[in-house]
């Protein structure tokens, strides 16, 4: 989905500038994760007021969206323009088939609605690689 | 002139050196131009060269009692020449005396015809080792020393050919000239001479024939040694004997008469036809033949048809005879080899493709006969004889019984009749200075170690580690080259990166990928055995799971030591993932596989008995006395022992630890002589040639190698063996194994190691622009001490690993370390958005980081020296692994845990373990890129040579590696009372601190005296001393020593 730009209205008059509201930046606070580890995660969000409840939703990634695995839903508000979360990372992939890392990315929702896009997302490495005995 | 000296103790017979350089002739080498020669059918015989020029040959034994004019009348003209040496001064060759060597020729039909005789083959296998390939416009091999051609004098010298009557006016002239090969060797400074009795596999060997005339000689090479006593040693020598037809191994006597196909039959019975036709193909009825097949003999006369249909018992050999004649002649008896194995083993494996349904009459007819024992007739190795129809007859190609002409050198059936039948030589130390040699030569003996290039690279690599190997380009491959083409063959992989591997944790070397599989593994340097592991891969444990699940865990462990600017460096190496030599084939005659014949340092381990049935028997023998075996008791004459007759299976003993030249002829045959049934301790005297001779079948029975029955039996469990105490010389580029497989790839595991750390050279850049020196690292670059977790915690041992390295690389190299681009940590995690996420390196961004074709980086790693817990200890703590998964991932609790299970399998480096050999107690050793450390030792040895002053490194390469401890005194080896303790005093300056007077305190002894030249001190201290006290004065006038306690390792 995209995010569309809304016009927004003070108490009185009309403000001349069209100010983008949603999702303006996605981050992990490290890009790479043993399990087991906490990780933030956040969102810079314009256009909603601080106090905002977002949901911050993680998923694993698999390719195409369908495909891609539900991981958790993290509960946050916006305060001033950020809204964050932690996330102890958990999550066992369940396709064994996809070697010792997996990779999340997550999407936010405010008042029911997904406003960020999946590419939008840096993506978190798991690596849950075993050591290889001398080599 | 840079000249090495021979040992002071051991007489060079003029007092004085040649002023030549250094020059290598390995015996590898050397081996392979005896092989050359030996495969060109080189009978034994002489060359002649009459006045008008014409070249003839005496074919040898063939052509015996004949004259050399008769001779040279027999040998048809040559059409073509095809190996010929030089040993003048000048390039071109120049037919005369000195090149009567390898000559060969083919003769009317285009068939090789080639003849040499003793020293010829010797010497011009060395000479063709010194050449190196290179040849001439004629053809001619032209061997070179570092100045030039081999001079005539060499020649001269190695055949005793005195050219001028005065050269032989006195007696020590006369000792001189006896000295012949080792003469040689140490006159033109390539090798050594040695003390006869340290004597090693590869060295020159100057036999002396005759006790009165000294200048009387024949040289050779020593093929085998086997230590009963210290004040003797047993040896084989490789030459060119009448009695090997040529190039070969001496056998005894006895095995000649016919014994090769002796052994213990296994259970069952083989179907044998056999046809005998003569040279027209038409049947041989009602001929005598015989047949051996182990101890069992079958004779008779063939049916109406020439048939001979048997069931004999299953074998890997026999033999058969037959008699051409009709009256029984015995000189047209004809001897063939009957090769069986391989069928039993088709059989097995269902590929019955020889079965009689296909083996019917004429298969095998005449246009196969006389194609040579590989191709036709039943000495050729071909699967499915046993059953298949033969058709023999006097064309088709004899069976020799000498031991080169049954196959290659390194063969299994070629080494393993060189050990069990050899004719081994004694020599004894004699009245002072002298050595006796038993018959025949009974004269002194004299010997040189050759030197080696080295180091060698682990693997050959495209013919890397040759050193005459030539660059597509052209060019000799300098050690540039040679390094890159090894690191690059590391840092190309997969993983196995020094000194860590895509694991992300400690990898204490390199693997390597060899040109192919099971290629062959060689010493890096002149070493000794330490330790070894040689397991079957099919080999379960208890609960029947992989012995070694991820490939294999054997291994060689071989010591060195080296002497640079002074200072003496021990250190180890280590070959790791080896294949399975698979040491006796399993049959009738427990032959070395050929895969074990190719490593020297094993063959009588591996000959050791291991079936009940030869364990048994060998168990009421003595390792170190003489035995034969009756095969086949005689139908004829009286031989008895206290009146009994001799019974087939019957041991003999015929010579004790203190053994006389007398048992010695009794036990090979040349003479009769006493001997004792070890059933029932009956005596008597017997002639084991008389026995042979009256239908009997006595043989040699070859004990020594019970001596390790216990050591194989833990190989065979697939133990870590401690071979300290069995002396295993290796020297430089000698095989030691076979790469064998590792995580399903064939991948040799390298290392080197040591206790103490090495100051090793490395590349370093120059201060100010100036060009990169080599410069000796002053300490290590990490050390995690005795750390057991090392393994398991990633994060922080990447952590401070990268910054250790970055640190020290920075100062080593005199960067600013905020400044300089030697960020590797960088290079490899560099797109990472925050600090923390460099602990947590991707096992791709490792390999993505070495395996850049030109990384500037890479350097670093290749020069790092680094200290911590061997993998290989039995200290790491692999029962933890599974606390790891705090740090790796919860998720990776288990198959941890497994892992762990699975990884302290391949644990060899047990508590006690190499005690004596040095290896650190607590599994915790500096540890080097391998490549690197040998490039170092090149460079060094490359600085020696160009100086021509020094000779240190290259002595001591010998001194430390090769030269066995105390061969003087006589009795059986006996563990050694005390150990040698060996301190070198320098001045404030570094320099030597010689002559200065000292007082070793050690266990309540007092040794004192004065240092020796170089600041040397040698004492033979307690074994058990682990403490004292040493005082020196460094000046004579000094009243107050110098005092220094001492921690003895």
């Amino acid at each position: 989905m995209s995010t569309s730009p809304k016009i927004l209205k003070g108490a009185s008059g009309t403000v001349s500038e069209q100010i983008t509201a949603g999702v303006i930046h996605k981050f992990w606070s490290r890009s790479r994760v043993a399990w087991g580890k906490e990780v933030t995660l956040g969102a810079l969000i314009s256009g909603y007021a601080d106090g905002t409840a977002v949901k911050l939703i993680v998923y694993e990634d698999d390719g195409a969206p369908e495909d891609d695995d539900f991981v958790t839903e993290l509960d946050g508000k916006i305060d001033k323009g950020l809204a964050t979360a932690i996330y102890t990372v958990d999550f066992e992939d369940p396709d064994d088939d996809e070697g010792d890392e997996y990779e999340l990315y997550f999407l936010v929702e405010i008042a029911g609605e997904i406003v960020s896009d999946k590419e939008q997302c840096p993506y978190l490495l798991v690596d849950l690689t075993l050591p290889m005995f001398s080599e | 002139m840079s000249v090495i000296r021979s040992d002071a103790s051991v007489s060079d017979g003029s007092g004085d050196h040649a002023s030549f350089a250094f020059s290598y002739a390995s015996f590898e080498r050397v081996v392979a131009a005896m092989e050359e020669l030996r495969a060109l059918g080189a009978s034994h015989g002489y060359y002649f060269r009459t006045a008008s020029g014409k070249e003839t040959y005496n074919l040898g034994s063939a052509e015996r009692g004949r004259s050399p004019r008769a001779r040279a009348a027999n040998v048809p003209t040559g059409v073509g020449q095809a190996y010929r040496v030089t040993t003048l001064d000048e390039p071109t060759h120049t037919p005369g005396r000195n090149t009567r060597v390898y000559a060969a020729q083919n003769d009317a039909e285009g068939q090789p015809l080639c003849v040499t005789d003793a020293t010829a083959a010797t010497m011009n296998a060395l000479a063709k080792a010194l050449a190196g390939g290179t040849q001439d416009s004629t053809g001619t091999l032209v061997p070179k020393l570092t100045e030039g051609w081999l001079p005539q004098r060499f020649n001269d010298y190695w055949k005793i050919v005195v050219r001028d009557p005065k050269e032989l006016s006195s007696d020590d002239q006369k000792k001189e000239w006896g000295q012949g090969a080792a003469r040689a060797v140490q006159a033109f400074n390539l090798g050594v001479q040695i003390d006869p009795l340290k004597l090693l596999r590869g060295d020159p060997v100057q036999l002396g024939t005759s006790a009165t005339a000294p200048h009387h000689g024949h040289s050779v090479f020593c093929y085998a040694t086997r230590r009963y006593r210290k004040d003797e040693v047993r040896f084989l020598f490789l030459g060119s004997q009448l009695d090997t037809f040529g190039v070969g191994v001496r056998l005894s006597d006895l095995a000649r008469c016919g014994i090769l196909s002796e052994g213990t039959p296994s259970a069952g019975e083989t179907p044998l036809k056999i046809k005998l036709v003569n040279e027209d193909g038409d049947p041989l009825p009602e001929h005598r033949y015989q047949v051996q097949v182990g101890a069992k003999i079958f004779a008779g006369k063939s049916d109406a048809e020439g048939r001979v249909t048997l069931s004999v018992p299953t074998a890997d050999t026999g033999t058969l005879s037959f008699w051409l004649g009709e009256d029984d002649d015995d000189s047209e008896c004809v001897t063939w080899e009957l090769s069986l194995r391989k069928k039993a083993a088709a059989r097995q494996n269902g590929e019955g493709q020889n079965g009689e349904g296909q083996n019917g009459e004429g298969q095998n007819g005449e246009g196969q006969n006389g194609e040579g024992p590989d191709e036709g007739g039943p000495g050729g190795g071909a699967e499915g004889r046993a059953a298949e129809e033969w058709i023999v007859s006097k064309s088709s190609q004899p069976f020799r019984q000498f031991v080169y002409h049954q196959g290659p050198l390194e063969s299994g059936r070629s080494v393993t009749h060189a050990h069990r039948y050899g004719r081994w030589q004694v020599l004894r130390k004699g009245a002072e200075d002298s050595h006796f040699l038993f018959a025949p030569w009974r004269g002194q003996a004299h010997a040189a170690r050759l030197l080696h290039e080295f180091p060698r690279y682990p693997i050959r690599l495209l013919g890397s580690n040759d050193p005459d190997y030539i660059t597509p380009e052209g060019h000799a491959a300098t050690v540039e080259v040679t390094t890159e083409r090894f690191y690059r063959n590391t840092e190309r992989l997969s993983g196995g990166y020094f000194p860590i591997g895509r694991s992300r944790v400690w990898h204490n070397g390199i693997h390597l990928e060899p040109d192919e599989e099971q290629a062959l593994v060689y010493a890096p340097f002149d070493g000794r055995v330490v330790a070894v592991r040689l397991a079957n891969p099919e080999l379960t444990d208890d609960a029947d799971e992989p012995r070694f699940p991820f490939g294999s865990g054997n291994f060689v462990l071989l010591k060195h030591a080296v002497e640079v600017e002074g200072q003496e460096h021990e250190f180890f190496s280590l070959a790791m993932h080896l294949a399975d030599p698979q040491l006796c084939l399993e049959g009738a005659d427990s032959l070395l596989s050929d895969r074990a014949a190719q490593l020297p340092w094993l063959a009588d381990l591996a000959l050791a008995p291991d079936t009940p049935e030869a364990v048994d028997e060998a168990a009421g023998l003595d390792w170190a006395k003489l035995y034969l075996k009756v095969w086949r008791a005689p139908t004829d004459g009286d031989h008895t022992l206290d009146g009994a007759a001799l019974e087939t299976g019957d041991l003999l003993e015929v010579g004790d630890l203190d053994l006389t030249e007398a048992q010695w002829r009794t036990a090979h045959g040349i003479s009769g002589g006493p001997a004792k049934r070890v059933s029932d301790g009956a005596t008597g005297t017997i002639d084991p040639a008389a026995i042979n001779a009256d239908g009997g079948l006595i043989a040699p029975y070859d004990a020594f190698p019970s001596k390790f029955t216990e050591l194989k039996e833990k190989l065979l469990d697939g133990e870590v063996v401690d071979l300290w105490e069995e002396e295993l010389i290796v020297r430089c580029g000698e095989p030691i194994g076979h790469v064998g497989t590792w995580q399903g790839s064939a991948r040799l595991h390298f290392e080197i190691f040591s206790s103490d750390m090495i100051p090793m050279k490395v590349l370093s850049p120059g201060a100010n622009g100036a060009e990169p020196a080599m410069k000796a690292k002053e300490k290590v670059d990490y050390d995690s001490g005795a750390e057991r977790d090392c393994y398991f915690d990633r994060g922080t041992f990447l952590s401070d690993f990268f910054a250790a390295i970055e640190k020290t690389t920075n100062e080593a190299l005199g960067y600013d370390g905020e400044e300089t681009a030697l960020r590797i940590r960088d290079r490899i995690v560099g797109d990472t958005a925050s600090a923390e996420d460099r602990d947590l390196v991707r096992e791709q961004e490792l390999q993505r980081f070495f395996n850049q074709p030109r990384n500037s980086l890479a350097p670093v790693f290749r020069n790092l020296i680094v200290r911590h817990l061997s993998e290989w200890g039995s200290k790491v703590k692999w029962e933890t692994l599974r606390k790891a998964s705090k740090s790796l991932g919860e998720p990776l609790a288990d198959r941890l845990e497994e892992l762990g299970k699975q990884a302290a399998k391949y644990a060899w480096w047990d508590e006690g373990l190499g005690k004596d050999a040095g290896l650190p107690s607590g599994q915790v050793a500096h540890f080097y890129h391998p490549i690197t450390f040998l490039a170092w030792l090149e460079h060094e040895r490359l600085e020696e040579v160009a100086k021509g002053t020094a000779d240190a490194l290259h002595k001591s390469v010998l001194e430390l590696n090769t030269d066995l401890e105390g061969p003087q005194g006589g009795g059986a080896i006996e563990e050694p009372e005390g150990k040698l303790l060996r301190l070198r005093l320098n001045d404030d300056r570094g320099q030597p601190l010689s002559g200065a007077r000292y007082e070793l305190s050690v266990e309540g002894q007092t040794f004192s005296g004065e240092t020796k030249p170089g600041g040397l001190i040698e004492e033979e201290v307690p074994r058990e001393a682990s403490e004292g006290e040493l005082k020196f004065w460094p000046q004579a006038e000094d009243e107050t020593p110098h005092v220094c306690p001492l921690r003895i390792k």
